[in-house]
């Protein structure tokens, strides 16, 4: 057993040095050491799953040792600035003021291909409305876009902005949520008045309902019901 | 806070099934080992000295400690372990009726290197984690 432990501690920190060297572009949107137990879990519980001669505890020793490997690397990624440097690398300027940097590029293992996919998956088109790109240390691009191409805000044009908050679905494929129901402000009655007024026995009949953030109230009616959708004020009447 | 609480519980219940995981077993094999290998010496001795009724009570003997042992180690080694162990403890008990000495001897010896390999797994030295 203890033997198990020290492999997979070991196979940890070969596999996130591995992956910590191979960049930024096989991270995914995950931090190198979170990428790590992703990538190992899986396998080490098949193992023993599929195969009935092999103890349970061989998979979930290996597994317990990732599981204590990523909650230290965590807690000294949070405690510790040089630690998070050396785990997790620092984000990198790829576009600086509109000027795409080379020497950072590839450095990133970047080509320019890349950095150009990776635009256009941010609805940028063109290199030239790119200020600055950053890509991020879990392996995602941020993108500045240059003063003419940033979008105006309700400030900007003076406009009052609408009113942003949760909406809570309160009820879901006839189920209603009463908590949802309470975080939203509201009770039964005023939800078994809602049902009357729309003409509905009970929440069995309702396929979702939605109170939104500036109050109205989004309503869909089961197909066997009819399947009609209802768009209610805001209020609590 | 929710999530913090449940965080250090399953880092608790990590620590405290790794801590019994390491301990049983270690404790289990210990004992295999220390009393397998004396009494397989013991049964080799006695069969050097042509003592075939001693050698099949040792043969005996060592075979049901195994199998006691290995019931209680059934969720820490694997299977193919266990029943080679076991069917090695039985072709001494076997080859000491038969009082065929030479195969007797050489089962005594794979049965110790078997039962010291499992050994070296619960205390390991640098070769044997690499």
């Amino acid at each position: 057993m203890l033997v198990l432990f020290i492999r997979s501690v070991l196979i940890y920190i070969f596999v996130f040095i591995i992956i910590r060297l191979t960049g930024k572009r096989q991270l995914s949107d995950l931090q190198p050491f979170d990428l790590v137990i992703t990538l190992l879990i899986a396998d080490l519980a098949s193992g023993p799953a599929s195969d009935v001669s092999m103890p349970l505890l061989h998979g979930i020793i290996p597994i317990l040792a990732l599981f204590l490997m990523q909650k230290l690397i965590a807690f000294l990624v949070l405690r510790s600035e040089k630690i998070r440097r050396l785990a997790c690398g620092h984000s990198l300027i790829l576009v600086e003021k509109g000027k795409v940097v080379e020497k950072t590029l590839r450095s990133a293992s970047y080509t320019l291909n890349d950095l150009i996919a990776q635009l256009r998956s941010q609805e940028v088109y063109e290199l030239r409305q790119v200020e600055y790109a950053i890509l991020e240390t879990n392996g995602m691009l941020s993108v500045i876009k240059t003063g003419l191409e940033q979008q105006p805000t309700y400030e900007d044009m003076g406009i009052e902005p609408p009113k942003v908050g949760l909406p809570y679905y309160i009820v879901e494929d006839g189920l209603l949520h009463r908590g949802a129901l309470r975080a939203s402000g509201l009770d039964e009655n005023w939800f078994n008045k809602k049902l009357r007024y729309l003409g509905y026995k009970n929440e069995t009949e309702i396929l979702m309902m939605c109170v939104n953030a500036d109050g109205t109230v989004h309503v869909q009616a089961k197909e066997t019901k009819g399947g009609k959708v209802h768009v209610l004020p805001g209020g609590n009447d | 806070m929710g999530t913090h609480v449940a965080n250090i519980i399953a880092i608790v219940m990590a620590f405290l099934i790794l801590i019994a995981s390491f301990i049983i077993p270690h404790a289990l094999i210990d004992d295999l080992y220390f009393d397998g290998t004396s009494m397989l010496e013991a049964m080799e001795e006695a069969v050097k000295a042509g003592d075939t009724e001693s050698a099949i009570d040792i043969a005996k003997t060592v075979y049901d400690l195994i199998e006691k042992r290995m019931k209680s180690l059934r969720i820490f080694v694997d299977q193919d372990t266990i029943l080679e162990l076991e069917a090695k403890a039985v072709a001494t008990i076997i080859f000491a009726e038969q009082k065929n000495v030479d195969l007797l001897l050489g089962a005594i010896h794979e049965l110790k290197s078997d039962i010291e390999a499992l050994n070296e797994q619960e205390n390991p030295t640098f070769a044997t984690i690499l």
